[in-house]
C-alpha cells in the first residue's frame, strides 16, 4: 500500500508545483511587461501638484512604466488589495504649502510586497536619483575649486568647498526623507507568490489524506473488537493508528516543503531561506500536519467504504481550502465570510504557514490548530466507540 | 480447570437479549451454543470474550471472576469472532507478528499450532488475497497465540469448503484432547458432533439439549 501512497503523493506534488510555477511565471510576466498603475491620494487639488503630476504623466520617461490615477484612500486600499493598482501615494494636506516655504513633507507610499514589484523599481529610481545628484555635486565642488584656483582665490577655496558640500549633503538628506514606504501585502503581509505558496501547500497537505484511504477506511470493526477483548481499548487503538498515520504524512509533507523552500528564491519571503533553517521549519510543520492529518483521520473514521472515504476527503478538502482562502486571496470573499473562514481548519493552517514564512509567531492560528486537533481526535475516539457498540448490538 | 457462567444478563435498550445464562464446563469439554439467527449467540460469546459488558453475571475460572480480572481474562481466553479479525493489507506473517514473538512464531510454524493449521503454506499472502478458509485458519492461529485454555469460536467453519472445514475440526478436536475448553456458536452438523454438551438459546435463556444426530429434532426447539 505504501508504494501507492507514495506514487499518488508524487503526482499530487508535481501537479501543485506546476500550478505554483504558472502563478510565479504569471506574476513575473506581469511585473516585467505591464504598466504599473499608481493611485494618488490626499491633497491633489493644488495647481502646482497637478502640473507636476501631469508633467510626469506626459513628459517623464516613467510614463512608459507608470500610470497615475486620482483616488480616495479607502478606494485605493481596496483596489490595491484586489490587485487593480500596484501602489498608492498619499500626499499630505499641506504638502504644496510647505514645499513653497522650503519644507518638504514626507509622502506615504503604500504597496504590496513582491520580488519584482514596484518597490524594486521605486528603490532603483531613488538610487538613480541619488547617484545623479552625487555625481553632479561632485562636479560642482571640483568645478568651484578649479575656478577659485584659476582666479587666485585658493586660500578661500577650502571653506567655500566645505559649505557647498554641506549644501549638497543637506539636499540629498532632505530628498531621502521625501518618501516613506509602507508594505500592505496581499494578505497576511505576504507577496502574491508567498500567499499562493501557503495556499497551495495547505491544499496539498489536505489532498495527501486521499491516497491513505485504503490504509484507514475500515469496512467492519471485527479486528478492533478483538483488540478491545485483548484490553487494547479504543483510545489506545486510535492513538496508535493516528501516530503511524501522522509520521507517514509528516514525511510526505516535510520532504516537498523542504525542497520547495530551499529552491524558493523567486518568492520574496524565502529569498533568505537556508538549509540551516530546515529544523525550525520541520518543528513548525508539526502542528500544521497534525491538524490536517487528524481532520483526514476523522473523515476516514466516519465512513465505512473506500469510495465514500475518497469522495468525502476530496470534497471536504476542496471546500475547506476554497473557503479558507487557499485558491484566492481572502479579500476576494465577502467580509462576513472572511471573518469566519479564517477560523476553519484550512484557513488556520494556511495562516499558520504564512506566519512562518513572514517571520511572525501566528499564536492565534497555532492555538486554533491545537483546539481542532483535540476535537478531531476526540471525535474519532467517540465515533469508533459508537461503531464498535453498534456492531455489538447487531451481533 | 472449571469454567462457570453464572446469571449472565444483557439488555440493549428495552430488548433483553440474554437472561440468566448459567452453565459450566470442565477441561477437555466442548459446548455448542445453538439457536435461530439473532437469538444472542454472538452476543453471549462477545460478552465472554470481554468485548462488551453484561448488565449482570459472572464468568468464573476456577472460582476467579474473569470479568473483574482483565489481565487474567486476556491470558486465559481466546476469541475467534465472525468475520475477519485481521489487518487486510498485511500478510499472514505480519498479522501473526501482531500476536506472536518472532521466535515463538517460528517454533509454532515448524511444529506447533500454526503448522497444524497449515498457515506456513500462505505465510507471505496478504489477507485481502486469501480465501475464506485461509482467513479463518489465520484468525484461529492469532487467537491461540498465548495458548489460552478457553477458546470461544463464533461459527468457525461457516461458508468454508470441506477441506478447510475438516482441517479446522481436526485442530479443534486436538485442542480439546489436550485439555482445552471450547465454546462454539454454531449451525454446522460437523461442529455439533464435536460438542459434549449443547445449549439452545431461546427468548434469552439457555436450555440444555441432548443432541443425538437428529438435526430436525434440534431445529424444532428453535
Amino acid at each position: 500500500m505504501l508504494p501507492f501512497v507514495l506514487t499518488v503523493s508524487v503526482v499530487l506534488c508535481t501537479g501543485l508545483a506546476l500550478v505554483f510555477h504558472m502563478i510565479l511565471a504569471q506574476d513575473t510576466g506581469r511585473a516585467d511587461k505591464q504598466k504599473f498603475k499608481i493611485g494618488v491620494v490626499g491633497e491633489t487639488a493644488g495647481s502646482y501638484l497637478g502640473f507636476g503630476i501631469q508633467a510626469i504623466k506626459t513628459f517623464d520617461s516613467s510614463r512608459f512604466a507608470m500610470e497615475m490615477v486620482y483616488l480616495e484612500e479607502p478606494d485605493a486600499k481596496a483596489q490595491l488589495t484586489d490587485g487593480e493598482i500596484a501602489a498608492y501615494v498619499v500626499i499630505p494636506d499641506t504638502f504644496v504649502e510647505k514645499a513653497v516655504q522650503g519644507e518638504i513633507l514626507s509622502l506615504r507610499f503604500v504597496s504590496t510586497s513582491g520580488a519584482l514589484s514596484l518597490n524594486t523599481l521605486f528603490k532603483e529610481e531613488i538610487t538613480s536619483a541619488v547617484s545623479d545628484i552625487l555625481s553632479s555635486s561632485q562636479k560642482g565642488v571640483y568645478g568651484l575649486q578649479h575656478a577659485m584656483q584659476a582666479n587666485g582665490l585658493s586660500q578661500k577655496a577650502g571653506g567655500m568647498m566645505d559649505r557647498l558640500a554641506i549644501e549638497y549633503i543637506d539636499f540629498i538628506l532632505d530628498r531621502s526623507e521625501l518618501c516613506r514606504v509602507e508594505v500592505l501585502g496581499i494578505s497576511d503581509n505576504l507577496s502574491l507568490p508567498g500567499y499562493f505558496l501557503c495556499g497551495l501547500f495547505t491544499l496539498f497537505a489536505f489532498f495527501l489524506n486521499i491516497p491513505c484511504a485504503p490504509l484507514l477506511v475500515k469496512s467492519d470493526m471485527v479486528f478492533h473488537s478483538v483488540l478491545v477483548s485483548k484490553r487494547i481499548h479504543v483510545a489506545k487503538q486510535i492513538l496508535c493508528e493516528y501516530t503511524a498515520f501522522f509520521i507517514l504524512l509528516f514525511i510526505l509533507t516535510a520532504v516537498p516543503i523542504s525542497v520547495l523552500f530551499l529552491n524558493g528564491a523567486a518568492v520574496l519571503e524565502l529569498s533568505d531561506f537556508s538549509i540551516g533553517m530546515l529544523p525550525s521549519l520541520w518543528l513548525r510543520l508539526i502542528p500544521f500536519v497534525a491538524t490536517v492529518s487528524c481532520c483526514g483521520f476523522l473523515l476516514f473514521e466516519l465512513v465505512s467504504e473506500l469510495i465514500s472515504g475518497v469522495l468525502a476527503q476530496f470534497v471536504v478538502s476542496v471546500v475547506l481550502c476554497y473557503i479558507g482562502g487557499c485558491f484566492y486571496p481572502m479579500a476576494f470573499f465577502p467580509d462576513v465570510m472572511q471573518k469566519y473562514a479564517v477560523w476553519l481548519p484550512a484557513g488556520l493552517a494556511r495562516t499558520y504557514l504564512a506566519g512562518y514564512i513572514s517571520g511572525e509567531a501566528a499564536w492565534p492560528a497555532l492555538l486554533g490548530l491545537c483546539v481542532y486537533f483535540v476535537i478531531f481526535l476526540g471525535a474519532a475516539i467517540a465515533i469508533r466507540n459508537r461503531k464498535i457498540r453498534k456492531r455489538r448490538a447487531a451481533a | 480447570m472449571l469454567v462457570e457462567m453464572k446469571g449472565i444478563q444483557k439488555r440493549f435498550k428495552r430488548k433483553e437479549v440474554l437472561r440468566d445464562i448459567t452453565f459450566s464446563l470442565h477441561s477437555g469439554m466442548c459446548a455448542g451454543i445453538l439457536g435461530a439467527n439473532g437469538c444472542g449467540k454472538s452476543t453471549l460469546l462477545s460478552i465472554l470474550a470481554g468485548v462488551q459488558k453484561p448488565q449482570s453475571g459472572s464468568f468464573l475460572c476456577d472460582g476467579m471472576n474473569l470479568f473483574k480480572k482483565p489481565a487474567l481474562h486476556t491470558q486465559l481466553v481466546g476469541y475467534v469472532p465472525q468475520g475477519t479479525p485481521l489487518m487486510e493489507e498485511l500478510t499472514a506473517k505480519d498479522n501473526l507478528l501482531l500476536w506472536y514473538g518472532a521466535a515463538q512464531m517460528k517454533k509454532e510454524l515448524d511444529d506447533g499450532v500454526l503448522a497444524m493449521l497449515g498457515i506456513h503454506t500462505f505465510l507471505k499472502t496478504p489477507v485481502y488475497k486469501m480465501s475464506g478458509g485461509m482467513k479463518k485458519r489465520l484468525s484461529i492461529g492469532c487467537a491461540v497465540a498465548k495458548h489460552p485454555p478457553v477458546l470461544l469460536l463464533d461459527e468457525p467453519t461457516a461458508a468454508l469448503d470441506l477441506v478447510c472445514r475438516e482441517n479446522i475440526v481436526a485442530y479443534l478436536t486436538r485442542y480439546k484432547a489436550q485439555g482445552g475448553i471450547l465454546l462454539l456458536a454454531t449451525h454446522d452438523a460437523s461442529e455439533l458432533d464435536l460438542c459434549d454438551v449443547w445449549y439452545v438459546l431461546k427468548d434469552g435463556k439457555a436450555q440444555p439439549f441432548a443432541y443425538d444426530g437428529d438435526v430436525h429434532a434440534l431445529v424444532k426447539t428453535f
